[in-house]
């Protein structure tokens, strides 16, 4: 960045001796620190606090240091818990040799380590040889057991599991790419079943156990498998509850969308999904407290830790060495050991069901991390413009096929997976009979039938069929398609709301001809038969109309009127929220230390709107360039100046850093106001791009 | 990513790509754990069940070399779990054992006390074992051994029976080799039995599971016992036995409706052994009657339940159980695995076929149109009428005649369901007509002029869907049969694949009515006969009627 950056310290108090408290200390630390702080502390971010002094407030709040001191591992927190043993000031020599006396053969830079780590978390504060604890968070420690103490000093490093199990990288790619292949299949097989046959909602709002059978027979998959692609599918917002009286669960708009992407996307929007929910599918079928059983796609099923652990989990199997996997019980301890203030065996059971799913979905193969795992986790979200998650996976999924192998025993096998189009003719034309590495089709009279309903002629199945097949087309497959062509639409059915039937036919000519029924969309079936779509009522008006006496007939002569499936209800997108895990942005880390700096250095000010020079605002920028000027200043690191609407009416000048674009809004650090702030990108009403040289700077203001 | 001949998919079914440089070595591999489900032209599909893994496991292959033999191969990934479930289930195999104690007799023993725990707690398991010896170790009533196979197996742990075999009363039985000679794969299959203990061995019809019978019992050189489908059967064994061994005449017995002969090697229908006398079988005591050293089943397919019953009770003997598939209709593919033995040897058409042993089969379905009369009484007839309507339209009975006249120099069968159509068929035909009927005698003489070209076309009933021997009939017209059932599609194309002396290939012509369930039952037993390997094809009876210069 070339911005010229605030002075590093702005302090009233004399930057000599020690630092007199928490928010002094803070005030003598660099902007990497600070950085560094905000980082491991996000929950301090929201909001961006005014100066450091509210933020060393904020940051002495028992649940953030609560929070903060979840991040330690056992033998960390050990010795924290030791140093708190020790009044203010605390010796770094004196916790070392209390740690050694209950251990002996502890490193003690190990124990440096972690008392430096208190002080960058900002549990700490003071110099190297006079350190205060800062009292809430000495309390938390204080309540650790001495036996937890001195069993944790025991480990101070994870040992190699002993039960790690080195798979060859190949297999650990393909296996899981096998899988992720698979579930791709089965969840659109599960969107395709929800579309003719959509299950009805519960009234609570979740799926039937019966319906979730059903669906795990027709899948065939069992119950488990089942409720897991149900929730990733509803969770990817391919399947979603209709909101109607008698609700159906069936495919969203979104489903033709992702039904269209290749494999890979296909499967990294199930993968994220699945990562980024708080809905945990492994409590389907289990009990709550009052003893009722969870259904699939309930409310009930969400967990606060879900996202958070799930992950964890996952960069758990990333820590070990690659393509390892070990038994679920290791990585629970090496969990446990690694945050043990979170120990909680009521979650075993999670973190069991993240490895299963995880090899179900193909996330791992083998019970290692994949490639395309391992991407996955780097950047759950999908924030990068290039998604690596898509080329990893693409790189291991086998490489697809165009053609299929006809046998005279009326099957078609595609020796591997077949590009999506042919696979969705295909399918249509033939049914699925197994699936895995090849898929293998079978064709019937009633597969075609299908072929036919959905308005093939036999000239482009067997087309279809001839080209795709490396073999010749079996002759009686040939023979089974002329038969079908020959009997299909022998007998035709269509919709309409009333008949008109009249033996005088030439009567029957006059209605057709005549000008107050050319609405009535009138169609001659036979003779003495005319059908209409519009209702029986407004036929009789018009004939009526045209001087006619018809007479209404009863309703066994009647046409039903089926009602569609239609129905086709918009994505539930259920809210993906990314915790501390995910980490905050860089660029708002930035922002938030500038704010804070800046917040010291105006303390006291009042109005800050008219502190800057008037200068005519920039130009009007139609909304759309508006957004992209604003993504290009974020890539490039750009300042901006803005005309913005104020809430008064008036239009102001602000000079911001864009720091991301989101939902209509953009946030910002805004040198106006020295804060980091959102702006309502409507409500902007010019935008350029300044030439660094003439930013003002803090100093300026 | 090896490019392998075999695709594994997540039904447990193993695609094998047969134009694969691979794949004959590969199907070795996978053929003792894998049932071969479908032989089609390009991909053969095998599929792993718990009793072909079983079957391994009791031919002394491993949960390994099986895993192994599906990485070698695959061209894909093998799902990790279908590898777990593989192990898991060959490892429940031989857990349990039957044995022999010194002192209490039949025990079972388990080196897995939690599992004999579980099993002895299985309401079926207590009424079959005495007192407990040990920890690991429970006395099973000698008569129950057959018994306590079957249940175990349901309950997923099979035993392996160790108890071993009573060798019977000893009688020289030698081959005689002179004109003819033992093929590779039959002295293969006999071995195999010899070697392994009770079991089946499948082989196609034509591929002489007789011989493979005269062989096990040339090597166990004991009193044998032979259950066989009926009595023309009980004649071909036995005519087939004098030729190829060292019995003789006075050797062979014969036990059937019409004679009660019990000697050292004899040969008994299903139908005398199954028949009741007030309620109860009369001819049980012919199992204990004689010391066997060995009981062999021919058909093992189509052995009726109560057989199934004796055999549990005689399972210190020596059990063959000899068949064309290892399929049954039933799904008592257990009972035929717990009760007579794991399967031994296996061989499929086609590489039996490719070795000259059978005559390769031309299939041709001849689909004949309903005339417009026969049409409306086919549409309003109740559906238990309609297939009999629709298979003995008198349409078929023109172009049977037509067929026969172009097969002048060939030996016919015209093989049907009805009796009024078989009647009509001979009487336009002027062919001798076999049915149930006909008395043995009779038959005999009959399929005896046959076999010498006397008589050139024969109209046969069912009776003649199994074991009888007419090695010169090279054409088949098949006009009505029982549904849709594939067993018998599969025994009436056997009938024709006996290699022929002049080596023409066998032709086997379906007449179907077009347009009816005689067409929809067609379609399956085809479908059948193209997952064998038969290709069949489809021509109109107006190419048969009026021939196109070929």
């Amino acid at each position: 960045m070339s911005k010229p950056t605030p002075p590093e310290t702005i302090s009233p108090e004399p930057t000599q001796g020690r630092p007199r408290s928490l928010a002094d200390d803070l005030r003598r630390r660099d902007d990497r620190a600070l950085t560094q702080l905000l980082r491991l502390r996000p929950d301090l971010l929201n909001p961006v606090p005014a100066d450091l002094r509210a933020l060393a407030a904020r940051a002495t709040g028992a649940p953030s240091m609560a929070r903060a001191l979840d991040h330690f591992d056992a033998f960390s927190l050990a010795v924290a818990c030791v140093a708190a043993q020790h009044d203010d000031p605390i010796v770094t020599d004196d916790v070392i040799a209390a740690v050694t006396e209950r251990e002996p053969h502890v490193d003690p830079d190990r124990i440096t380590r972690t008392l430096d780590q208190l002080h960058e978390l900002g549990l700490t504060w003071g110099l190297p040889a006079y350190i205060a604890m800062v009292r809430g968070c000495r309390d938390i420690l204080l309540a650790q057991s001495e036996e937890f103490i001195n069993s944790a000093l025991a480990q101070p490093e994870l040992d190699d599991p002993a039960d790690a199990v080195v798979r060859a990288p190949q297999q650990v790619a393909t296996s899981a790419a096998q899988n992720a292949l698979e579930s791709v299949r089965l969840v659109e097989a599960l969107c395709r079943l929800w579309t003719t046959q959509p299950p009805n909602g519960l009234r609570t709002g979740g799926l039937s156990a019966r319906d979730l059978a059903r669906t795990a027979d027709e899948l065939d998959v069992d119950p488990t498998t089942a409720a897991l692609l149900v929730e990733t599918a509803y969770n990817a917002g391919l399947i979603a509850n209709d909101g109607a009286a008698d609700s159906i669960f069936t495919t969203t708009t979104n489903f033709d969308e992702w039904e269209q992407s290749d494999t890979a996307t296909r499967w990294v929007t199930l993968a994220r999904a699945w990562l980024l929910t708080d809905r945990v599918a492994g409590l389907v079928g289990a009990r709550d407290s009052k003893d009722n059983k969870l259904a699939a796609l309930s409310p009930d099923l969400e967990r606060s830790y879900g996202i958070s652990l799930r992950l964890a989990v996952l960069q758990e199997l990333a820590s070990l060495a690659d393509h390892t996997s070990v038994s679920d019980a290791t990585l629970i301890a090496r969990l446990d050991w690694r945050r043990p203030r979170r120990v909680d065996p009521s979650k075993h059971a999670f973190i069991m069901w993240t490895t299963h799913e995880a090899a179900t979905l193909g996330v791992t193969g083998l019970g290692a991390l994949s490639p395309h795992g391992v991407e996955l986790i780097t950047d759950p979200a999908g924030t990068n413009d290039e998604d690596l998650v898509v080329s990893a996976l693409t790189v291991s999924l086998p490489q697809p096929v165009d053609h299929v192998i006809l046998q005279p025993d009326l099957t078609a096998i595609a020796p591997g997976p077949l590009l999506p189009e042919l696979a969705r003719e295909l399918s249509l034309l033939a049914d699925i009979e197994s699936t895995g590495g090849a898929t293998v089709f079978r064709f019937s009279e009633n597969s075609l039938r299908r072929g036919f309903d959905q308005g093939r002629d036999a000239a482009t199945i067997l087309d279809f069929i001839t080209k795709l097949s490396r073999t010749p087309v079996p002759q009686p497959l040939e023979y089974a398609i002329a038969d079908l062509a020959k009997r299909h639409g022998q007998l035709r059915i269509g919709n309409a709301a009333c008949y008109i039937r009249c033996e005088d036919n030439t009567l029957l000519d006059s209605v057709m001809a005549a000008s107050e029924t050319q609405s009535l969309m009138l169609r001659r079936i036979a003779p003495s038969v005319v059908v209409s779509s519009a209702s029986p009522t407004s036929v009789i008006d018009r004939l009526h109309a045209m001087g006619l006496t018809p007479t209404a007939e009863g309703p066994d002569g009647g046409v039903v009127i089926t009602r569609g499936t239609g129905r086709q209800p918009t994505a539930h997108r259920p809210m993906v929220r990314l915790r501390d895990e995910a980490g905050p942005n860089e660029r708002l880390l930035v922002a938030a230390v500038k704010a804070l700096r800046s917040g010291e250095d105006t303390e006291g000010r009042t109005n800050t709107e008219e502190v800057l020079p008037t200068r005519p605002l920039p130009p009007r920028t139609p909304p759309a360039k508006t957004v992209s000027i604003l993504r290009a200043a974020i890539d490039e690191g750009a300042a901006l100046r803005i005309g913005y609407a104020s809430s008064n009416g008036s239009t102001v000048e602000h000079m911001i850093d864009p720091v991301r674009v989101n939902a209509g809004q953009v946030t910002a650090y805004d040198h106006r106001g020295g804060d980091v702030r959102t702006f309502t990108i409507s409500r902007i009403a010019g935008v350029e791009v300044i030439d660094p040289g003439s930013l003002p700077t803090t100093e300026q203001v | 990513m090896t490019e392998g001949p075999l695709i594994v998919q997540s039904d447990k079914t193993l695609l094998l790509d047969v134009d694969h440089p691979l794949s004959q070595e590969c199907r070795h591999e996978i053929a003792p754990f894998a049932e071969l489900e479908r032989a089609p032209e390009h991909i053969h599909t095998y599929r792993i069940t718990p009793l072909g893994l079983w079957n391994a496991r009791a031919a002394g292959h491993d949960a390994e070399q099986v895993i192994d033999s599906l990485l070698k191969y695959s061209r894909y990934s093998v799902p990790h779990a279908l590898l777990i479930d593989i192990a898991d289930t060959m490892g429940r195999y031989g857990r349990l054992k039957l044995l022999k104690h010194p002192a209490h007799g039949l025990v079972l023993e388990s080196t897995d006390r939690a599992v004999l725990e579980e099993v002895l707690r299985a309401k079926k398991i207590i009424p079959l074992v005495g007192k407990r010896i040990d920890e690991d170790t429970v006395v099973v009533h000698p008569s129950e051994r057959g018994q306590i196979k079957q249940i175990l197996l349901k309950l997923g742990w099979p035993a392996e029976d160790l108890a071993g075999y009573v060798d019977g009363q000893s009688h020289p039985i030698e081959l005689v080799q002179e004109d003819w000679e033992l093929r590779a794969y039959q002295r293969e299959a006999a071995e195999n039995f010899a070697s392994g203990g009770s079991g089946v061995v499948v082989l196609p019809c034509g591929a002489g599971k007789t011989i493979v019978g005269a062989a096990a019992m040339a090597m166990t050189k004991a009193t044998t016992l032979i259950l066989v489908t009926n009595t023309v059967s009980v004649h071909q064994w036995r005519r087939e036995l004098l030729k190829r061994t060292t019995l003789t005449e006075d050797e062979i017995g014969e036990y059937s409706g019409a004679k009660k002969e019990i000697k050292p090697v004899t040969i008994a229908t299903y139908q005398v052994l199954t028949t009741r006398k007030k309620g109860v079988y009369a001819h049980l005591d012919l199992f204990d009657e004689h010391d066997w050293g060995l009981i062999m089943y021919d058909e093992v397919h189509l052995l009726p339940a109560p057989i199934f019953r004796f055999t549990a009770d005689i399972q210190s003997k020596r059990r063959l159980g000899l068949t064309a598939t290892l399929v049954r209709e039933d799904g008592r593919e257990g009972d035929v695995f717990s009760l007579i033995g794991p399967k031994r040897y296996d061989a499929p058409w086609k590489d039996i076929e490719a070795q000259g042993y059978i005559a390769p089969a031309d299939c041709v379905e001849v689909r004949v149109t309903l005339p417009e009369h026969e049409r409306i009484v086919y549409a309003t007839a109740e559906r238990e009428e309609r297939y009999r309507l629709a298979a003995t339209t008198k349409m078929k009975e023109k172009i049977v005649q037509a067929l026969v006249k172009e097969h002048a120099n060939d030996h016919i069968l015209v093989i049907g369901q009805y009796l009024d159509q078989l009647d009509s068929l001979s009487e336009s035909l002027g062919a001798p007509l076999i049915n149930g009927s006909t008395p043995v005698k009779e038959r005999e003489r009959l399929y005896d002029a046959f076999r010498t070209g006397e008589v050139p076309c024969l109209v046969v009933s069912k009776v003649a869907n199994f074991s009888i021997d007419l090695p010169e009939a090279n054409v088949a017209i098949q006009v009505s049969g029982s549904f849709g059932s594939r067993q018998e599609e599969a025994q009436r194309l056997g009938r024709i694949l006996r290699p022929k002396s002049d080596g023409r290939g066998a032709r086997f012509y379906t007449v179907v009515s077009r347009d009816t369930v005689d067409a929809e039952f067609a379609a399956h037993r085809q479908r059948f006969l193209a997952e064998q390997g038969y290709a069949y094809r489809i021509i109109d009876a107006d190419d048969v009627l009026s021939p196109k210069a070929e």
